[in-house]
């Protein structure tokens, strides 16, 4: 497993955004900051520079899709590796998603001690 | 010779029958023969009565002045000439020949004619008293009056008359000329013979006259012949032009009840229809069309339908019309349209091609059904489906986070009863998130939400990929995973072929028991791959190899709980299988294991 990362996770639900906060700090002992909107991750992606962004689809105001192409758009953010978090499963949305240029999808409900572990899969991490 | 080449040809003459050809002239010189000789036969009675009366008047004139044994002897002969000429009458009355054998009977006349000729001109000869000039005039005029008469009796068959005409004439003139010393006698044989000239020619204009009107008769019968069948055919064809045109009136009822009907049809019609010319201008639209398009019935012709697609999309309208019509396939599309007043309607058009019977494109005909109302729900659904799975799923994610932290070990070790009390919370709330998932899938597959991205795969490729996945379960249920990966190329979609192969895995091992060996293969059946999963299980009773395939249909329905199942998973394979154009079907005998078999279209190697 991959050491001293920083994770940042944008999800509008507190719930989701704790377990998976508690998650990846103790399975992989992982840094993790979290954010509430679309606005207030742009906003940490920044200040934090997280090594790699888990963003919720769904969220009030500015979904999943806009806050990643806003991230894209800044310079000082374009460059950190974006995963989303989605209850949508389908194939097509997947595929949709896959478009927009982010590294990987992760499908709700995930596996809290398997977390960690995907996101260092999909990003190439294990090596 | 005066034969019959003096027979004025049948075929000159005018008429509707047709020209006989060679062996019609042929057919027709011997028919205008027999009718000759009928003459004569017909005409010999009064000639034999003439030439015994004339006979008898004369032996009595001369009686005086010729030897009695020469005159009686004379008679005589005259007598049994006409008696044989007489018997031969009758005989041909009685044979009644046809027109081949006439020749025989025409000869067999004229040698009876000419018998009887020799008689009458020895008597210009043997009875010519040299003394009495008034007897000597008297032989003359009544040879001449024989030979006269012959032109009424004998002229029809100019040989006969010939026959008679100079044996008769000819002696006695023979005997005028050469009487020397005598120019009353000589003038008197000059006089017999410029009336033989006459004779002769009236004999001659008399035989082409009966040859000519006889030919006219055959003619007219022919004509007459030639009229009959004519009338006859003309009959059999007014006849079947009747019953043509009693057909054709039966056939343009039947069309003008069948265009009512579609007239009907097409006027109450809940869906538009419309039909196209070669070209693709609109040439018929019903009512409701016209309601749809919102345009009066002369704005739907011609070119009219084009500016009632909606601009956005008009163009993927056309290309897809073009592509449809070009690949002779069936046209269907959903689209929308707006009317002159800015009203848009969602519709779905079909339309297909007229051919006629050579193949040449005719126009099209089509479709087009309002479905502005079941867009409306399909979006509502969309959005509903939407919002329960986003909003199942958020507060499943929390507690399936959370129960699987705990459950983990992370936070410390619980007692033994917690311990086992959380791990129910965390395999129910798995159970609860499949079953989150097969309902959606469920849900939109009806829906037909559900695309497949279909594509060519190696069926060996999706076996090994759908066994990978189930092997840790297999080996945690100690089942053996057996698979027989055979290479072939199918039209599928990857992710659902292995999601069915991965239910099906699932359900065999699940209804195995440890030990047992679950057997995944395929076998190429020509257009299409046969996927087969077999198990060596409990079994499917018969009454249930169906309905297993139906929403929560198990066969035990404690299956769910115990084997962990949401019962779905065979519903929405039937699904995936039914999209992909295959079947899938289960046998199974009780006690022994199932085979769920399933189809998909092979491509060609």
């Amino acid at each position: 497993m991959a050491t001293a990362k920083c994770i940042l996770v944008i999800d509008d639900e507190d719930d989701i955004r704790e377990i998976a906060q508690i998650s990846l700090e103790m399975v992989a002992n992982w840094q993790v900051v979290t954010a509430s909107s679309g606005n207030e991750g742009l906003a940490k992606a920044r200040t934090e520079q997280p090594d790699a962004i888990l963003l919720d689809v769904m969220m009030p105001d500015m979904d999943g899709p806009s806050t990643f192409q806003k991230l894209q758009a800044d310079v000082t953010t374009q460059h950190i590796p974006v995963l989303l978090l989605t209850a949508k499963v389908q194939a097509i949305d997947r595929r949709r998603f896959a478009d927009l240029g982010v590294k990987g999808v992760i499908s709700k409900p995930f596996d809290p001690l398997k977390l960690a572990n995907e996101v260092a899969e999909i990003l190439g991490w294990h090596s | 010779m005066f034969l019959f080449h003096d027979v004025k040809d049948p075929s000159s003459s005018p008429g509707l029958s047709e020209p006989p050809g060679p062996a019609g002239f042929q057919e027709r010189a011997q028919s205008i023969e027999a009718q000759q000789v009928r003459l004569l036969y017909t005409q010999a009675p009064i000639g034999l009565v003439a030439s015994v009366l004339n006979a008898g008047i004369a032996a009595f004139v001369l009686w005086n002045a010729v030897a009695h044994p020469v005159l009686i002897g004379w008679f005589t002969l005259i007598v049994v000439v006409t008696l044989s000429r007489f018997m031969l009458v009758r005989m041909y009355r009685r044979a009644a020949p046809t027109a081949d054998c006439i020749h025989l009977w025409r000869t067999r006349f004229i040698a009876g004619v000419a018998a009887a000729s020799v008689v009458w001109g020895a008597a210009g000869i043997v009875l010519f008293p040299p003394e009495s000039i008034a007897h000597q005039v008297f032989l003359v005029f009544i040879l001449g009056g024989m030979a006269a008469g012959a032109i009424a009796t004998l002229s029809s068959v100019m040989p006969a008359f010939l026959v008679f005409f100079l044996p008769t004439l000819l002696p006695v003139t023979l005997r005028l000329l050469l009487q020397q010393g005598d120019w009353v006698l000589t003038a008197m044989g000059f006089l017999l013979l410029s009336f033989a000239g006459v004779l002769f020619i009236t004999a001659r204009h008399l035989h082409t006259s009966i040859a000519e009107s006889l030919s006219l008769r055959l003619e007219n019968l022919d004509l007459i012949h030639s009229l009959s069948v004519g009338k006859e055919q003309t009959e059999h064809a007014n006849q079947q032009l009747a019953e043509s045109n009693q057909a054709l009136s039966a056939a343009m009822a039947e069309v003008r009840a069948s265009e009512e009907r579609f007239r009907s049809l097409s006027a109450a019609s809940p869906i538009g229809v419309f039909q196209t010319d070669a070209e693709g201008r609109c040439v018929y639209t019903n009512a409701r069309w016209q309601e749809i398009a919102g345009l009066a019935p002369e704005e739907s012709l011609g070119d009219g339908w084009n500016r009632s697609i909606h601009p956005e999309d008009r163009d993927g309208v056309l290309a897809e019309w073009l592509t449809s019509t070009r690949a002779g396939r069936e046209f269907s599309c959903e689209f929308r349209m707006l009317t002159p007043k800015g009203e848009g309607r969602w519709v779905h058009s079909r339309a297909a091609a007229l051919r006629a019977d050579s193949g040449a494109l005719l126009g099209h005909v089509g479709t087009v059904e309002d479905i502005t109302e079941r867009r409306a729900v399909e979006l509502m659904k969309d959005e509903f489906v939407s919002v329960v799975s986003h909003e199942l799923r958020t507060p499943l994610t929390s507690i399936h986070g959370a129960l699987g932290l705990l459950a983990g070990g992370l936070l410390g070790p619980l007692p033994e009863k917690g311990q086992r009390l959380l791990d129910i919370a965390v395999n129910n709330t798995n159970h609860l998130v499949r079953l989150v998932n097969d309902i959606l899938d469920v849900e939109r597959m009806k829906s037909g939400k559900i695309t497949m991205q279909k594509q060519v795969c190696d069926a060996a490729a999706l076996m090994t990929q759908a066994a990978d996945e189930m092997r840790v379960v297999a080996e945690k249920a100690r089942i053996t995973l057996a698979i027989s990966p055979q290479s072939a190329q199918v039209w599928a979609d990857p992710d659902r072929i292995v999601q069915t192969l991965t239910n099906l895995l699932s359900n065999a091992i699940k209804f195995s028991l440890p030990g047992a060996a679950v057997r995944l293969s395929t076998e190429s059946q020509g257009e299409q791959i046969l996927f087969q999963v077999k198990d060596q299980g409990r079994g499917i009773p018969a009454d249930k190899l169906e309905s297993i395939f139906g929403r929560f249909q198990q066969v035990d329905s404690s299956d769910s709980r115990k084997k962990g199942g949401t019962g779905l998973g065979l519903t929405i394979c039937r699904n995936i299988i039914q999209q992909h154009g295959g079947r899938i079907w289960v046998e199974s005998t009780l006690g022994k294991g199932s085979t769920f078999f399933f189809t998909l279209p092979a491509l060609p190697r």
